[in-house]
């Protein structure tokens, strides 16, 4: 089931700047998902996505989180404070994510 | 018998450190109650997080359990991240953090560990590095909660030390999660 999920990675992007809304609708009907890291957690720690839409996460820690999938569907993302990582969901399925350096950090993706 | 004595070891560091929240009665001793200064807690701050990472050095050099060399790179990383934080604010504040009585005792008790641990092997090594990182964590972040963040001026200096105690907090549960798979 894992497996159904396609997901493109787009970018690594470095952000310096604190604030980003937390979700940005933009004109084509995909959107994009912030995802912060914050507090030693995946904030939210459950997200809806649809296929097409694309999913930011950044840290607002001041130690380094990976972004790692169960399975290894892509590869580990190491995020330091202010970084930030981006995929595209290219189709329906769920997937679970933690974070390598601290493992009780965990989040799910839902695409439907 | 062994444990309690390294307890005690942290509980009068601790006794040091939280001693400037007990209100003095005399003038006198009040100002030498008073507790740290913002200059003081940096470098206890920093003193510690850089104890932390020997004791992690230490750990890769000796032990082969996986959960530990695990525990220990992460503390080797998180604990850099938190000093190289502090590193830029002592930079950006231009100030010099100050030695103190408090940091020169936790050094000293840290030599003291380290010792000992480098005398141990194996599961020796393990169980007792497990527990002191999760002693340690504990009086660390008692002493920033209750004395340091209270008594922080800066409220640059205040931020940081709460984001740290949160990273502190986590190594603390991790702590007790490798303390039960290592006993």
């Amino acid at each position: 089931m894992f497996r159904t999920i396609m997901i493109t990675v787009l970018s690594l992007v470095v952000i310096g700047e604190a604030g980003a809304p937390l979700e940005l609708a933009t004109a084509s009907p995909s959107r994009l998902h912030l995802i912060e890291i914050q507090a030693f957690r995946f904030m939210p720690q459950q997200t809806v996505v649809a296929p097409g839409d694309r999913i930011r996460w950044i840290n607002r820690d001041i130690v380094p989180h990976t972004v790692t999938a169960e399975g290894g569907l892509w590869l580990p993302r190491i995020l330091a404070e202010g970084e930030s990582w981006e995929l595209a969901v290219e189709s329906g399925g769920t997937y679970q994510y933690f974070c390598e350096f601290h493992p009780h950090m965990k989040g799910s993706l839902a695409a439907q | 018998m062994r444990t309690i004595t390294k307890s005690l070891g942290y509980l009068t560091l601790a006794s040091t450190v939280l001693v400037g929240c007990v209100t003095a009665t005399n003038p006198a001793k009040a100002e030498k109650d008073k507790g740290p200064n913002d200059l003081e807690i940096a470098h206890i701050a920093y003193t510690a997080g850089n104890i932390d990472i020997r004791y992690a050095h230490l750990a890769l050099a000796i032990s082969e359990n996986p959960e530990v060399r695990q525990f220990a790179e992460l503390m080797v990383r998180d604990h850099a991240a938190v000093n190289n934080k502090a590193l830029a604010l002592v930079n950006k504040l231009q100030i010099t953090p100050q030695d103190n009585p408090t940091s020169r005792q936790l050094s000293q008790r840290a030599n003291d560990i380290r010792n000992e641990l480098a005398q141990l092997r194996g599961d020796a090594f393990d169980k007792r590095y497990a527990a002191n990182e999760l002693e340690y964590h504990k009086f660390v972040n008692n002493a920033v909660e209750n004395a340091f963040i209270p008594k922080a001026k800066n409220e640059e200096l205040k931020s940081l030390l709460g984001a740290a105690l949160q990273t502190f907090k986590a190594h603390e549960g991790h702590a007790s999660s490798m303390n039960q798979k290592v006993s």
